[in-house]
């Protein structure tokens, strides 16, 4: 691959970023650059974020084959059953999925919410009503 | 959950250890009294635990006796310094839901007692990384009056909702 750095562009499905878990995420992927890229992948990772760091993990990884240099390539993938994203008083739960090429790891990302009921789960004390 | 099959589905859990490896040894060596012992159910989001409980607090004076389903969330944070690296833990309890709770009788040398909580208020299955973590534990605490006098906890792993 030449010097320059590919665009990469991911869209979901009907703009859709919100998923039971279990659910399946469709989309396009897109990318192009000056020559095929070695490689293409979408991966979907999740991260547990305290005041001390986070713990991260990728929980997919989907090899897109034989990129071409320019190409729009449509996707299909089955989210897990856990762990569900939350907002917490120490903790938050965030998942992600991105379109990484290589071998230079230029990565796009969008956020995703995976929790039953459609909605991050809110771990945070109610405020108490008068 | 670890440990012994008890009847009716219970299986017994293993006590939060704390400490150096020390203490945990004093404790695991301990043979006195209070002594509890925590049998629970599988624990899963949205469906019913069921727990059974004994403790043993000899001629201890203890008024009341709680035991409790307590979610909590840990962060923890390295801490560098010249004498070396130490962690720091945060907890936050974001759950508590309480499973029984009994005032002894004067001349009792034990407690026992049985509770079943369905957990369906917001909350996540147990989830444990490197840093942060998402625990659960069955908290049985023995208190004189408003005193609580002896707390020990019991590690239950929480699953998700039932696909």
């Amino acid at each position: 691959m030449s010097g320059a750095r590919p665009q990469l562009a991911l869209e979901l499905e009907h703009g859709r970023n919100v998923f039971e878990p279990g659910g399946r995420v469709a989309g396009v992927a897109s990318w192009s650059a000056p020559a095929a890229p070695r490689g293409i992948e979408l991966r979907l990772s999740w991260s547990l974020v305290g005041h001390g760091g986070r713990d991260w993990k990728i929980a997919e990884t989907l090899p897109l084959p034989q990129p071409q240099a320019a190409e729009r390539r449509p996707f299909l993938l089955t989210l897990p059953l856990s762990p569900y994203s939350f907002q917490g008083t120490l903790l938050r739960l965030t998942w992600t999925l991105e379109l990484v090429a290589l071998p230079g790891e230029e990565k796009i990302g969008v956020g995703l919410v995976v929790a039953p009921g459609n909605q991050v789960i809110d771990l945070r004390p109610t405020p108490t009503r008068l | 959950m670890s440990g012994r099959e008890a009847p009716d589905r219970l299986t017994e859990l293993a006590p939060v250890e704390v400490g150096g490896w020390i203490l945990r040894l004093r404790a695991r060596l301990r043979t006195g009294v209070p002594r509890a012992r925590v049998f629970a159910s599988e624990a899963r989001l949205g469906t019913r635990l069921d727990v059974e409980w004994r403790l043993d607090h000899g001629a201890r004076a203890i008024t009341n006796i709680s035991v409790a389903l307590v979610g909590t969330e840990v962060a923890r944070q390295r801490i560098s310094a010249r004498t070396g690296i130490s962690v720091v833990a945060q907890r936050h309890p974001f759950l508590t839901l309480a499973l029984d709770r009994q005032m002894p009788e004067p001349a009792a040398r034990t407690s026992a007692g049985r509770g079943s909580v369905t957990i369906t208020a917001p909350a996540v299955p147990t989830l444990i990384g490197r840093l942060n973590e998402i625990s659960w534990a069955i908290v049985v605490e023995a208190a004189f009056q408003a005193e609580a006098i002896w707390t020990r906890e019991f590690a239950v792993t929480v699953r998700r909702v039932a696909p």
